[in-house]
């Protein structure tokens, strides 16, 4: 689970982040703030105190950007996706060189914000799982869109098969075929994939739309009901 | 369709992507409508522009901008968008353009909410 934070003024788009944010079991929101500097004292307080921020540009006293370079002048490394209507190239490339993991404009739709979810776990699970950093593991670090399918879903969530990679199906395939039998949450899956839980997802559903996978609901997790997955077989 | 739905669809605005936004719960849809309602800057702009104050203008815009742009206004959107853009550079005059069709379209916006 990846602590967020929400740093937003306006309370009609903070109902929203936290509402969309809630959509996402890998993430838990652990605060929100309406002021950078509360925020900043906050981590100031809390060196390690979360893996993400989502932030507004656009706020009375310090403005995003100030309460970043501020951040990283204490070397808070945390991850930030910033959500604003800033679109003057300005507050992009400041934010840019503030080292943002994604830059979403308002009015955001629910497939961006899932696409930067994508993009932010694929960064965490990068940090966390390189001990030799390759140019391959570079280039993906710098881009990590490039490396999870942002293609929109079909009706009802399931992916058409055209959007399905055929490789990574494989792989999740034969993961799953060792685990046969085995009741696993999405984030178990995800982590012995190496990819991340919105991909891993994405071809679980698939998988469950040919019969392969079940998918059941544990709402005894204490919290959000969570999803489990069970490899039935290719030919069930 | 609901009355929401339909109460935007009368309006020309964006249901479709805004109840999206909420995950598909129209109570929260509801609740931050009438918090757009009950929002002071549209009274803060106006103030603003008659006192050529262009920052504070900018300010009340700007967030202005946002909460129509989430709430799938879309016309009031995009006139709040022009209406920023001339208030970044503290172009009262290109601002006050736009009054006539902000008042018109937060207008629309509030009667639509009143009418839920």
């Amino acid at each position: 689970m990846y602590r967020t934070i929400i740093v937003e003024d306006d309370l009609m788009v903070c109902a929203i982040l936290e509402k969309q944010l809630g959509r996402f079991s890998q993430l838990r929101l652990c605060g929100k703030f309406r002021r950078c500097s509360d925020a900043l004292a906050y981590f100031t307080e809390n060196p390690t105190g979360a893996e993400l921020v989502v932030l507004d540009y656009f706020m009375p006293g310090m403005n995003g950007i100030e309460f970043l370079t501020e951040l990283r002048k204490i070397n808070i490394d945390v991850q930030v996706i910033m959500i604003t209507s800033a679109n003057d190239y300005s507050v992009i490339r400041s934010a840019m060189c503030c080292g943002i993991c994604d830059y979403v404009l308002k009015p955001f739709n629910s497939a961006r914000l899932e696409k930067a979810v994508g993009r932010f776990e694929t960064t965490m699970r990068l940090i966390k799982n390189t001990h030799v950093w390759t140019q391959d593991k570079v280039d993906t670090l710098l881009s990590p869109h490039k490396h999870y399918n942002v293609e929109p879903v079909s009706e009802g969530g399931v992916p058409s098969p055209g959007k399905i990679n055929k490789t990574t199906l494989e792989n999740v395939r034969a993961f799953m075929r060792l685990n046969v039998g085995r009741k696993m949450p999405l984030v178990e899956i995800s982590e012995g994939l190496e990819l991340s839980t919105v991909t891993s997802r994405r071809y679980l559903k698939y998988m469950n739309s040919l019969g392969e996978v079940n998918i059941t609901l544990d709402c005894k997790t204490g919290g959000r009901p969570s999803e489990i997955f069970e490899y039935r077989g290719e030919d069930t | 369709m609901t009355k929401l739905e339909a109460a935007y669809a009368e309006y020309g605005m964006d249901y479709s992507n805004t109840i999206g936004r909420t995950a598909g719960d129209e109570e929260l849809l509801r609740e931050l409508l009438d918090m757009f309602a009950a929002d002071g800057n549209y009274a803060l702009l106006t103030e603003a522009l008659d006192n050529d104050n262009a920052g504070d203008a900018f300010s009340a815009a700007h967030s202005l901008k946002g909460s129509s742009g989430m709430l799938g206004m879309t016309r009031l959107h995009r006139v709040l968008s022009n209406m920023t853009e001339c208030l970044r550079t503290g172009d009262i005059a290109g601002a006050e353009k736009f009054r006539d069709a902000a008042e018109r379209e937060y207008k629309a916006a509030v009667r639509m909410i009143g009418s839920l």
